[in-house]
């Protein structure tokens, strides 16, 4: 397995393990049963504006321990990484399958919506599509780099 | 993935090189060695400027290195 194919996956993983932490987190001090739809809607808008930082912050310290990793498996010596045209390409077009799967999953939270089953129905679903696009952009990127584009 | 209608030349004129490495050529072009297995692969169609970033490594024209099979 190849360096990108690995922090793909890598990618992936630390996404979906930042989720569940932070979802625990949230879960346990800040869910109250029996909230109405605006509190409702206050807490899923917090949850997923925090969210985005959190992730951010999580994924940038990974890297810079992927690269302290790949600088001590090198014998201390620092490998510049290359992203050439082939690598943007396989971005672009792993992101673009992501999205895709993303928006599916929400127009799935807006039928959950018309379908009277309530705002945590569909916060959730936006949660799990995120999820679900998260394995589509590591699938296709790892798929993109073994198969070409 | 569907292979490309374009061919190159780029394993035999590593080998003709003294053997030139995957990465030595990947180093004077400036992309990463998976790249150059990629495109010997024909698995990447590269950019008009890699493709002749590449032809200039071997001193060889862009022809003699890339070719077009419209058939395939």
């Amino acid at each position: 397995m190849s360096y990108q194919e690995k922090k793909a996956l890598l990618n992936f993983v630390t996404y979906v393990i930042a989720l569940l932490l932070y979802a625990n987190y949230v879960h346990a001090h800040y869910w109250q049963e029996g909230m109405n739809t605006d509190e409702l809607l206050q807490f899923w808008s917090r949850f997923l504006l925090i969210m985005i930082p959190v992730q951010i912050v999580i994924h940038i310290i990974v890297h810079i321990l992927l690269g302290i990793a790949r600088g001590m498996a090198n014998g201390g010596k620092i490998k510049e990484e290359v992203v050439d045209e082939f690598d943007k390409i396989i971005e672009l077009k792993s992101s673009r399958n992501g999205m895709i799967s993303f928006a599916f999953t929400f127009i799935g939270g807006l039928i959950w919506l018309a379908n009277g089953y309530g705002v945590n129905h569909f916060f959730m679903t936006l949660i799990i599509g995120g999820v679900f696009g998260e394995v589509i952009e590591a699938v296709s990127r790892v798929y993109y780099y073994r198969k070409g584009v | 993935m569907a292979k490309s209608k374009i061919t190159n030349q780029i394993r035999k004129l590593r080998f003709l090189k003294d053997e030139m490495t995957q990465q030595d050529l990947a180093d004077a072009v400036g992309v990463s060695r998976q790249t150059i297995v990629a495109i010997e692969k024909g698995n990447y169609s590269p950019s008009l400027e890699l493709a002749f970033k590449l032809a200039q490594s071997f001193d060889k024209s862009i022809e003699d290195v890339f070719s077009y099979d419209d058939q395939k």
